[in-house]
């Protein structure tokens, strides 16, 4: 008799309430025990919704109508709902804002066993078990709000184990994180899948970190399952599709047209191995370094910048910096080192403890600030934070508004809708948009007319897919060309590389190293792209995905060239032989 | 970075009393402030405030409460001498207005303003010292006895403050390098220009309250009954509880018979009712907490045996 999978999902359909297409449609597949189980998606592709509904959220808490069949640790989805599900199948979030409970951390791993009535005795030994193998002792009373990002994810995480659920279900755990702490939660969910065989079912947009790693890749389009196989076999399916879902390292060998396609920088350093010193062709970098010629002097500077929290630490100190007209600036360092405190030094926002700041030629203040709204456009990490309006028209209206622009707003509007894609919008809120159109528009009612002349970005990239990002940095770009200049802090190391002319790396609440991208982001552990660990040894500087894609299809070429003179150089070794041997057997 | 004033969990004495034994204190407090009438009680009550204050290190934490109560000190502390004219020493004849009569503000009256708006700061800060230091959690857990979900309604409150604070300070910030003019002009217009940052502020909670909802169903909660956490009372509540209800009870047995002191129609002498037996109860209820408050801080074994 078959074994029962832990999933089992047959010919489901699913609709939510007022729903005008479903968000699920026929999906039909079967997660055995200790798989490893990517999902990959562009947005609203029914990644979030699949996961939903492994615990019963879909249909119970969300409504909406269900067709089909799904079995989860053999019980029926829809027989048994949340809560009796939600000790077998855990499930963490994107942002542990939205779902931290209590007030401390040790309260917070003990509110699911809370809710699942185990005894007393036992709820104290899984919080001390959780607190212990997470690395949370430390923070046991600590008050949930001023943990940082990635320890209240972590927090979320223990207090999800501590039910010692078969099946974990990870909707974008690190979309709210910084790099580091990213990469510390996922090295944690892998050693959990490892250590106890628990089940994962993980949607994921920084693929590099955990690609590898799967067991499973299922790609999701538009409530369907369009891929189902090894994370190998994916790669493979994505290569002709410009690997929009692969890691960067595996998307370069991809769209260079390389067959076999490298998961991890290690594979593809074996991979090109011997191919820089084989054949005469040498291979051209196109770009290259980007200088430019300072025109008209410093839009933002700050000399001996200090700031000190009322209460708090040193959050800057002494830092330099000078933001040359036409350059784009990218700031980068780990939470905490002062990146947010700077930009908002810049904007005038807070006031220099000591040291001076000039933004635009002026000295800015919280005073001042709204008579340059028409020179400068500032997009906030949180998008969220920049609408007011009911309508996506209205709140592109209402920019026009702030800004004094005398022409035709309407029109304006059309124009900008047209230019960024978000035709049929309109009448929307903007709040209900995916992450990707929000961050669209939030850029597009910043380039309204006047266009300005600084263009200030917090984190453009947070929580966005490969899609959404291209398209963002497509904007960003055409923006620069036109001569304008653009600050940005970010911890997106590829979006960092494809923007930046400078880059400086704050540690501490000082700017460590500042100086041209191709510098500053090379060589580095964490703060270089994919394409520089792969290719630095041989192209020093080398940090843009452009750049990297042509160096590997000279390298293919090559290496076709070679194949062919070898398959060549054989063929005559071996006619050689053939005549040798007939000579030998003549003897 | 420390937000705004709410309880973190902190090693002082007052942070790790059970949370009825910490409400006794400062209940009792509170009604020792409002039973007590002689100034000089009130003074030796402002000194023990105080000093309650820095054994809990939440100097910083009180602050902001702090302010608030010297600004409604001053408020009643000015109002009163207007409204009341009760008293024998006139300092300033004033006006005769209509309805109103006679606006004479008497030596009487001012001494009552000042030592209500006193009384109001210490209520204030007793109030904020209370937030500070008692986990809501743990006050919540004994709360939950009677209604869990009112408890994990305020829990949710507690801890979502800090994000809405947070939130409403970046949409703020956004709004001004938009354009929008936050600050100066009239009244009217500042209301008017704050309006839809307080509605999108009031919308973005509602989704927010939605997702923790989500979360908590994913995590089992609404299945009824659940496993409550046990809060024993130690050897400092057993202390603290019952000498802070002896403290309000002679509070009121003082003022009640014959300790009580008269503002009006001309002032007491106040050191003509200061008890002496009544003074060094009330100094030393608070010099015992400093004791033991210190001691627990110092010596571990003594922070063991209570």
């Amino acid at each position: 008799m078959e074994e029962m999978a832990l999933v089992e999902i047959s010919d489901l359909t699913y609709w939510y309430p007022r729903g005008e297409k479903p968000a699920l449609r026929e999906l039909s597949l079967r997660v055995e025990k200790g798989e490893f189980v990517l999902l990959t998606g562009p947005t609203g592709c029914g990644k979030t919704t699949f996961m939903r509904l492994l615990n019963g959220l879909v249909p119970h808490f969300h409504g909406g109508v269900l067709q089909g069949r799904a079995l989860v640790c053999g019980m029926d989805v829809v027989a048994s709902g949340p809560r009796a599900l939600s000790s077998r199948v855990g499930m963490v979030f994107q942002d542990p804002e939205d779902q931290l409970v209590s007030t401390t951390v040790e309260r917070e791993v003990a509110f699911g066993l809370e809710n699942a009535r185990l005894p007393a005795p036992v709820i104290s030994k899984r919080v001390e078990e959780m607190l212990a193998g997470m690395g949370l002792s430390r923070l046991r009373r600590s008050f949930l709000p001023e943990l940082s990002g990635g320890e209240a994810q972590k927090v979320v995480l223990a207090s999800i184990l501590a039910l010692h659920p078969e099946v974990l279900v990870l909707d974008e755990p690190t979309s709210q994180l910084d790099p580091l702490s990213s990469e510390e939660l996922l090295t944690l969910v892998r050693r959990i899948h490892e250590e106890t065989g628990t089940t994962v079912i993980m949607s994921e947009h920084r693929l590099e970190r955990c690609f590898h790693y799967a067991t499973r890749v299922i790609h999701m389009e538009e409530g369907r399952i369009c891929f189902d196989g090894s994370p190998a076999q994916a790669a493979r399916w994505w290569g002709p599709r410009e690997g929009a879902f692969l890691p960067p390292v595996a998307r370069v060998f991809a769209r260079a047209g390389w067959e076999e396609i490298p998961l991890t920088v290690n594979q593809a350093r074996r991979l090109i191995h011997g191919l820089e010193s084989r054949g005469s062709g040498k291979v051209e970098v196109p770009g290259g370094r980007r200088e430019g010629t300072p025109r008209g002097g410093p839009l933002v500077e700050a000399r001996d910048l200090w700031y000190v929290y009322p209460e708090g630490p040193e959050a800057l100190r002494g830092v330099d910096l000078r933001l040359e007209r036409g350059r784009n600036l990218v700031i980068m360092g780990e939470n905490g080192s002062g990146k947010s405190t700077l930009l908002r030094c810049f904007l005038g926002l807070l006031p220099p403890t000591r040291g001076r700041v000039l933004l635009l030629g002026e000295r800015p203040s919280r005073e001042r600030l709204p008579g340059l709204a028409a020179r400068l456009a500032y997009c906030p990490q949180n998008p969220n934070a920049f609408f007011l309006s009911p309508t996506v028209r209205e709140e592109m209206l209402r920019t026009l508004r702030l800004r004094g622009y005398r022409g035709d707003a309407e029109e304006a509007v059309r124009r900008q809708l047209d230019r960024f894609g978000l035709e049929g919008t309109e009448e929307r809120d903007p709040r209900d948009l995916s992450s990707g159109q929000k961050e669209k528009l939030v850029l597009a009612c910043a380039l309204l007319p006047p266009v300005p002349e600084l263009l200030v970005l917090d984190e453009p990239t947070r929580g966005l897919d490969y899609g959404s990002k291209r398209e963002i940095m497509e904007i960003i770009k055409e923006y620069g060309d036109g001569g304008s200049t653009v600050a940005a802090v970010t911890h997106d190391v590829e979006f960092a590389a494809a923007l930046a002319d400078e880059a400086a790396i704050m540690g501490n609440g000082k700017s460590i190293v500042n100086g041209a991208a191709e510098d500053m982001l090379s060589d580095s552990l964490f703060f270089s792209p994919q394409v520089n660990r792969l290719l630095n040894h041989l192209f020093p500087g080398l940090i843009r995905e452009e750049e990297a894609v042509a160096v590997l299809e000279g390298m293919r070429e090559r290496m076709a060239a070679g194949k062919e003179r070898q398959s060549g150089e054989a063929a005559s070794a071996c006619s050689r032989a053939t005549v040798a041997s007939a000579r030998g057997s003549r003897r | 970075m420390k937000l705004i004033p709410v309880y973190r969990p902190r090693e002082t004495f007052i942070h790790g009393l059970h949370p009825l034994a910490a409400l006794a204190l400062y209940a009792s407090l509170v009604a020792v402030v409002l039973v007590l009438q002689n100034p000089l009680y009130l003074a030796v009550c402002g000194l023990g405030v105080l000093s309650l204050v820095l054994l809990a290190e939440a100097g910083e934490e009180c602050r902001p409460f702090l302010l608030l109560g010297m600004f409604m000190a001053f408020l009643v502390a000015l109002l009163n001498p207007l409204v009341n004219r009760q008293g024998g020493h006139v300092l300033v004849y004033g006006p005769r207005l209509p309805v109103l009569g006679r606006l004479d503000v008497t030596l009487e009256a001012v001494a009552y303003g000042a030592v209500s708006g006193f009384r109001i700061l210490l209520v204030v800060v007793l109030f904020g010292l209370a937030s500070v230091t008692v986990s809501p959690d743990d006050l919540l857990d004994i709360l939950s006895r009677i209604s869990l979900r009112s408890s994990l309604s305020a829990a949710l409150a507690v801890r979502l403050y800090p994000s809405l604070v947070v939130e409403a300070r970046e949409m703020t910030e956004v709004q001004l390098a938009r354009g929008e003019r936050l600050r100066g002009g009239r009244r009217w217009q500042r209301a008017r220009a704050h309006f839809p940052l307080w509605m999108a502020l009031f919308r973005g909670s509602l989704d927010r309250a939605a997702n923790i909802a989500e979360a908590m169903s994913a995590r089992g909660f609404g299945s009824g009954r659940v496993t409550r956490r046990r809060l024993p009372l130690k050897g400092r509540d057993l202390v603290v509880l019952p000498l802070s209800l002896a403290v309000a009870a002679a509070a009121v047995f003082s003022s009640t018979g014959g300790g009580g002191y008269r503002y009006f129609p001309l002032l007491d002498n106040p050191l003509a009712g200061f008890r002496t037996w009544a003074t060094v109860s009330l100094a030393g209820f608070f010099a015992l907490l400093q004791v033991i408050g210190r001691c627990w801080k110092k010596w571990p074994w003594w922070r063991s045996r209570i």
